[in-house]
């Protein structure tokens, strides 16, 4: 405002500087503690507590879940009823999780899933923001499905250039619809060359087995001395 | 944001500017920063700084053909031998670059 000469400092830090300091403890903790973490993102309604679900179901106690929603604790008692522990955070208006709310949750969280092997993080459902937020996982999965149409991946290139593996979910509604798998997975091919692609349905239980296997060696894999 | 400004400088500090360099590929969006620093930043002790963004490009490397180049297009094929198989060099960064601190503030201390 005064239009003098200003004292000019460089700083040059990322922005998520702190958040990637506490995604770092958590990585730290996961580990200490035996877990192997999955981050779950998607757009609302795209059937991420139906796969966890899903999930609950095959790894039952050995499986751990946080779910992160706006409000409402339905999705940890969606969980908790198909037979895993879960927790909920309810953010109070944040549109994605942070490494700190994580942290929190499994502070509390740890002694109700004790003996826990797999950690399954349901993000808040959005394609922007939970992107840039590392959480301490092991594996940044996006669920995108048939549904939602099949020209996501190029809409939301920051999530789609950072996951690990591409869920490409309610298969069964193929012959319903006119989106193509095929373009979401050669698109996110386009702007992540080594991502992993399941094709699934929480329905049917198509891929289900593929991606369960998929979790248990990677635990093997990071725990391999 | 303001937290690693302050490690930065010691203490919170009146700034006239605060410039962000930011890639396509941050999945952080300019507008709504902008809209949530403004509040913080005043009462946090910074003052009122102009927030300048420096948006940088997506750089990727060829596999096939090890060309480096712009991608201007997200998921779009190399210009050279037309693959798609190419890695994300930078475009992901969202960087705090530098601060100004008010000359005046400077003057009073
Ligand atoms: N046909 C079909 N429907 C599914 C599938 N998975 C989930 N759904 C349906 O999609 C709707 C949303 O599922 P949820 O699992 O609650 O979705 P979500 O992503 O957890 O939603 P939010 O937590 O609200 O963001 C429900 O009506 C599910 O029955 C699937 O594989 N096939
Ligand atoms: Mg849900
Ligand atoms: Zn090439």
């Amino acid at each position: 405002m005064s239009g003098g000469p200003s004292r000019r400092v460089s700083i040059e830090k990322p922005v998520m500087t702190r958040n990637d300091e506490v995604a770092a403890a958590n990585r730290s903790m996961f580990l200490d503690s035996g877990l192997f973490a999955i981050n779950v993102i998607g757009s609302p309604g795209a059937g991420k507590t139906s796969l966890l679900e899903a999930l609950a179901n095959r790894f039952a106690r050995d499986l751990a879940v946080i779910e992160g929603d706006v409000r409402t604790r339905r999705d940890a008692d969606r969980v908790e009823k198909a037979g895993s522990p879960a927790w909920q955070i309810e953010t109070g208006g944040a549109c994605h999780l942070d490494a700190a709310m994580v942290r929190r949750a499994w502070m509390d969280f740890r002694e109700t899933a004790r003996g826990s092997r797999y950690l399954v993080i349901e993000n808040v459902g959005n394609l922007i923001c939970p992107s840039s937020y590392d959480l301490g996982e092991d594996v940044k999965a996006a669920l995108v499905s048939l549904p939602e149409g099949d020209d996501k991946v190029l809409k939301y290139p920051a999530l789609f250039s950072r996951i690990d593996v591409l869920l490409i979910g309610k298969m069964d509604l193929l012959n319903h619809l006119d989106a193509d798998p095929d373009r979401l997975e050669s698109e996110c091919r386009s702007l992540r060359p080594g991502v992993t692609v399941f094709r699934i349905s929480s329905k049917t239980g198509l891929g289900l087995p593929e991606f369960c296997d998929f979790i248990i060696r990677g635990r093997e894999a990071k725990f391999r001395a | 944001m303001l937290a690693i400004i302050e490690r930065a400088l010691g203490a919170p500090r009146k700034l006239s500017r605060v410039t962000v360099s930011i890639g396509p590929l941050s999945g952080v969006s300019p507008d709504s920063l902008s809209f949530c620093f403004a509040p913080i930043a005043i009462e946090a002790g910074f003052g009122s700084p102009e927030l300048v963004f420096r948006r940088k490009g997506i750089m990727v490397e060829c596999a096939s053909c090890g060309g480096v180049e712009e991608m201007v297009e997200p998921g779009a094929q190399c210009s050279s031998c037309g693959s798609r198989d190419r890695s994300i060099l930078s475009g992901m960064e969202c960087t705090v670059e530098s601060v100004e601190i008010e000359d005046r503030e400077e003057a009073g201390r």
